[in-house]
C-alpha cells in the first residue's frame, strides 16, 4: 500500500514538473509560434485593411486556402475529443497517456478553425449575420445552406469539447491545488470545484464522465459530417458524392492522430515522461493511424472507380484533372503522403520507432491539408462550363494567414503545458492500482 | 460436427439450386446477400477483435470462429446466381469494360472463394495462436472490405446502372458487420440461456455494439440520402424516389428504419436491456427482417422478385447456419474441433 502511494507521489510530481519554471527551449518554441502568430495576425490586419483582393481566391475558384485551413484545423479538431471519448467508451487503457492531449488539442484547433470563416468573409466584423436574430427587415438566416449548419454544429462541438475536457481534469485541478502556493492555489481552488475525491464525488464524476464520452462520439460523427457536406451538397464535380460524410469523418481521426504523435514526441521528451508514455502506447496510435489511412484510401479508390464506372463525363473529366491536370504534384503528393507512406507502419519495427512515427505524422499532417486543397481548388477550377475555367494560386497573405494559425495553435498547446497537468494523472493512477 | 455443418451446405445449394430453376427471377439474390453477410460479418468481428487485442470477445471467439465452413456457401451459390440470371440486369444487353456477364462472374466469383480462403488462414492462426494471426486477419479484413463492396456495387447497384452513389458498398461492408453483431449477441443470448453467467458479459457488450452500430448505420442511410435529395439531380434522386414514394415501398422503407435503427437504439439503451433475453432477441430479429427488407426494396423496384421463392431461399440457404447455431448452443463447455 505504502509502495503504490510512493508510486503516486512520483507520478504527481513528474506530471507536474512539466509546470515547472520553463527552461531555454520552451522560451524558445514559445518565441517561435508567438511569432508565426503575430505573422497570420498582421497579414489578416493587411487585408482587413487592404480588402479581401490581396488574397488569391476570385471567380472561378472562390474558395481556397481559407476554406482549406478551415477544414484542416477543424479536422483536428474533431479527432482529438473523438479519440479520447471513443477509446474510453472501448476500454482501451492506452487512451490515459494522450488523451489530455488530444482534448486540449480539439480546443486549440476549433479556436484556430473558428477564425477561418471570419477571415474568409472579408468584412469579418458582419459575421453575426450567421445567427438567427430578431432584426428590424427580418433578414433570416439561409437554414437550408450547410455553411449555418457549420455555425450551429462546430459551435456546439466546441461546447461540448470544452466541457469534456474541463471535466476530466477536475480531479487533477485538485492535486495541482496542493502542490501550489499563493494566487495560483486560489486559482486552482476556484476551478477544482471544491474538489476532494469522496466516494460520492467519484461516483458523480464517473456518471457524468460517461454521459458526456456517449454525447460526444456521436457529435463529432456529425459534426464533420456536417462540413463534408459544405462539399456534398452542392453539384460541383468532384463534390456531389455520397461517400464524403464518412470520408471526411475518418480523414479527420486520421490528421487528428498525426498531429497528436507530432505534439507528444517531442512532449514526451522534453517533460521525461517517458515512463507514463511508452513506445508501446505509440504503436497503439500508430495502428489507428494505419487504420484510418486505409479508410481514408478506400474513399480515394471508391470515387475515382465510380467516376469511371458511371461513365459520367463530368465526373471522370474532373478526376482526370485531378490526377494529370495544374494541381496533379499536389495530388500524387497527397496519395504518398496519405496512402503509401503510412502503410510502411505495417512494420512492427517503423512503428514502434518514435523518430519514424514523428515524421510520418508530418508528412501526413502534409498529406492530409493538401487532400483539402486538392478537393476544394481542383473542383472549382474547372466546373462544367469551360468558359469559366481557372486556375488559383495562393498569395502570400494567405500563406502569412496559414503560417498564423499553425502559430497560433502551438501558442496555445505550450502555455496549455506550462498551466495545466499534461497527463491525466487520475487516470493513470487509476489503471496503475 | 464440422462435416455435417457441409453436408447440410450441400443440401442447402442442392434445394437453392432447384428452387433456382423453378422460379427463374432474381429470389436467390436477397438471401444470399444475407447469408454471405452474416459469417463474413462474424469472422471480420472475430478479426477486428484480435487486431485490437479485444478481451470482451475472449469468451466467445472460439465460437464465432466456428461460423468459417459456412463461407463456403456464398462463393457457390454465387455462381448459381449468376449463371443464371445476368439476363436481369440492362447492360447484360449493352455490356461495358467492368460490367460484362464473363468478368461479373469471374471476379465475384473470385473474391468470394479469397474471402473463405484468407478466412481459413485467420481462423487456423488465431486458434493456434499463431504470431501470423495479425497478418492473416488484415488481410481477410481487407478481402472481406473489397468483397462486401463488389457485392453492392456489382451485384445490386448495377441493376440501375448507370446510377451511382459512392457510399453504396460501404454500407454493405458495415450492414454485414452489423449482422455480425446482431448474430454474436443471438450466439451469447442462447450460450446465456443454455450455459450459464460466463457468456452475460459478452451479451452486454454485444448489446452496447447494437446500440453503436444501430447509430452508426442511420448516420451512413442519411449521409447517402441527405446527399441525394439536396442535389436533386433528377437521375439520382430517381433512384430514391421509386422506392420511397409508392406504396408498399414507402412502408417497407419506414419498417427499414424502424427495424435497424429506431427500435434497436431505443432498446438497447437501457443497461439492464442489454442483458434481457426478450429485448435482446427482439433487436436481433428486427435487424435481421431489416436487412432482409431492405435489400428487397433494393431489388425488387427493378427486377423480378417472387415473394415465395424468396422467402423458401431463406429457409434454403439457412440450414447449414441453423444447424451451426444449435450445434454450438448444444455442444458441452470447452468443447473444441480442429478447422
Amino acid at each position: 500500500m505504502s509502495s503504490l502511494k510512493g508510486t503516486f507521489d512520483q507520478l504527481e510530481r513528474d506530471v507536474l514538473a512539466a509546470m515547472a519554471k520553463p527552461k531555454k527551449s520552451f522560451w524558445l518554441a514559445l518565441a517561435v509560434s508567438s511569432l508565426m502568430f503575430a505573422v497570420g495576425m498582421g497579414c489578416w490586419g493587411w487585408q482587413i485593411y487592404k480588402g479581401l483582393g490581396v488574397a488569391g481566391i476570385t471567380n472561378p475558384v472562390g474558395w481556397g486556402v481559407y476554406i482549406t485551413d478551415f477544414v484542416f484545423w477543424v479536422g483536428i479538431a474533431h479527432s482529438g475529443t473523438l479519440i479520447s471519448a471513443v477509446l474510453f467508451l472501448f476500454r482501451a487503457k492506452f487512451r490515459n497517456s494522450f488523451n489530455r492531449t488530444a482534448e486540449a488539442m480539439t480546443i486549440f484547433a476549433v479556436m484556430t478553425a473558428g477564425l477561418f470563416p471570419l477571415i474568409h468573409l472579408g468584412r469579418c466584423w458582419l459575421f453575426y449575420w450567421l445567427f438567427p436574430y430578431p432584426n428590424q427587415r427580418l433578414l433570416w438566416v439561409n437554414f437550408r445552406s450547410p455553411l449555418v449548419w457549420d455555425v450551429f454544429a462546430v459551435s456546439t462541438y466546441f461546447t461540448v469539447s470544452l466541457i469534456f475536457w474541463y471535466v476530466g481534469m477536475v480531479p487533477d485541478l485538485a492535486i495541482v491545488r496542493r502542490y501550489t502556493t499563493g494566487v495560483k492555489q486560489w486559482i486552482f481552488r476556484i476551478f477544482s470545484l471544491g474538489w476532494r475525491g469522496t466516494r460520492y464525488q467519484w461516483e458523480h464524476y464517473g456518471k457524468l464522465y460517461m454521459f458526456l464520452a456517449a454525447l460526444a462520439t456521436p457529435l463529432v460523427i456529425s459534426v464533420h459530417s456536417v462540413v463534408s457536406w459544405d462539399f456534398a451538397m452542392s453539384v460541383v464535380p468532384g463534390w456531389h458524392t455520397t461517400i464524403f460524410a464518412p470520408y471526411f469523418v475518418a480523414g479527420a481521426i486520421f490528421s487528428g492522430t498525426a498531429m497528436v504523435i507530432t505534439l507528444v514526441v517531442p512532449m514526451r521528451r522534453i517533460f521525461n515522461l517517458e515512463t507514463y508514455i511508452t513506445v508501446s502506447h505509440f504503436e497503439s496510435l500508430a495502428k489507428i493511424l494505419l487504420f484510418t489511412s486505409m479508410i481514408v484510401t478506400y474513399s480515394y479508390i471508391v470515387e475515382y472507380v465510380l467516376a469511371f464506372y458511371s461513365g459520367h463525363e463530368f465526373e471522370i473529366a474532373h478526376f482526370l484533372y485531378r490526377s494529370f491536370g495544374d494541381y496533379k504534384y499536389l495530388y500524387w503528393l497527397m496519395l504518398l503522403c496519405n496512402s503509401l507512406l503510412p502503410l510502411t507502419i505495417f512494420v512492427k519495427k517503423l512503428r514502434r520507432n518514435l523518430t519514424y512515427l514523428f515524421i510520418l505524422s508530418l508528412f501526413v499532417n502534409v498529406g492530409m491539408w493538401l487532400e483539402r486543397f486538392v478537393i476544394i481548388v481542383s473542383s472549382l477550377a474547372k466546373d462544367y462550363d469551360p468558359y469559366a475555367w481557372g486556375t488559383y494560386t495562393p498569395t502570400l497573405i494567405e500563406a502569412g494567414i496559414t503560417l498564423g494559425s499553425f502559430g497560433m495553435f502551438f501558442t496555445f498547446f505550450l502555455l496549455f503545458t506550462k498551466y495545466l497537468p499534461v497527463l491525466s494523472i487520475t487516470e493513470i493512477k487509476e489503471i496503475s492500482e | 460436427m464440422q462435416r455435417n455443418v457441409y453436408i447440410f451446405g450441400l443440401a442447402a445449394l442442392i434445394i437453392a439450386l432447384g428452387l433456382d430453376l423453378l422460379a427463374g427471377d432474381a429470389s436467390l439474390l436477397p438471401a444470399l446477400l444475407f447469408w454471405t453477410a452474416i459469417p463474413q460479418g462474424i469472422i471480420a468481428l472475430a478479426a477486428a477483435a484480435d487486431l485490437s487485442q479485444g478481451r470482451w470477445i475472449v469468451s466467445i471467439k472460439e465460437k464465432l470462429h466456428r461460423f468459417l465452413p459456412l463461407l463456403i456457401l456464398p462463393p457457390v451459390a454465387f455462381l448459381i446466381y449468376a449463371l443464371h440470371h445476368t439476363h436481369l440486369y440492362d447492360w447484360h444487353e449493352h455490356p461495358t469494360a467492368w460490367l460484362e456477364p464473363t468478368f461479373f462472374t469471374i471476379r465475384n466469383f473470385g473474391f468470394q472463394l479469397l474471402t473463405f480462403v484468407l478466412a481459413f488462414l485467420y481462423v487456423r492462426a488465431s486458434r493456434g495462436e499463431s504470431p501470423r494471426t495479425g497478418f492473416w486477419a488484415v488481410f481477410y479484413c481487407l478481402c472481406f472490405v473489397t468483397t462486401q463492396t463488389m457485392q453492392g456495387i456489382d451485384w445490386v447497384m448495377s441493376f440501375e446502372y448507370p446510377w451511382i452513389s459512392t457510399l453504396y458498398g460501404a454500407f454493405f461492408f458495415i450492414e454485414a458487420l452489423y449482422l455480425g453483431v446482431a448474430t454474436m449477441a443471438l450466439l451469447s443470448l442462447l450460450l446465456l440461456l443454455r450455459q450459464g453467467r460466463q457468456y452475460e458479459k459478452v451479451l452486454r457488450d454485444s448489446g452496447a455494439l447494437i446500440l453503436g452500430f444501430a447509430l452508426f448505420w442511420a448516420g451512413q442511410l442519411y449521409a447517402q440520402y441527405l446527399t441525394i435529395w439536396y442535389g436533386n439531380i433528377p437521375d439520382e434522386v430517381a433512384y430514391v424516389a421509386k422506392r420511397v414514394e409508392h406504396s408498399p415501398w414507402t412502408e417497407l422503407s419506414v419498417f427499414v428504419v424502424l427495424a435497424m435503427f429506431v427500435i434497436p437504439f431505443v432498446g438497447m439503451i437501457p443497461r439492464r436491456a442489454k442483458v434481457s433475453p426478450a429485448l435482446v432477441l427482439a433487436a436481433v430479429v428486427l435487424i435481421y427482417a431489416g436487412y432482409i427488407v431492405e435489400k428487397v426494396i433494393y431489388i425488387a423496384p427493378v427486377a423480378p422478385l417472387s415473394p415465395l421463392f424468396t422467402g423458401l431461399q431463406f429457409i434454403a440457404l439457412g440450414l447449414p447456419a441453423a444447424y451451426l447455431l444449435r450445434q454450438l448452443i448444444q455442444e458441452p463447455k470447452e468443447a473444441k474441433t480442429a478447422v
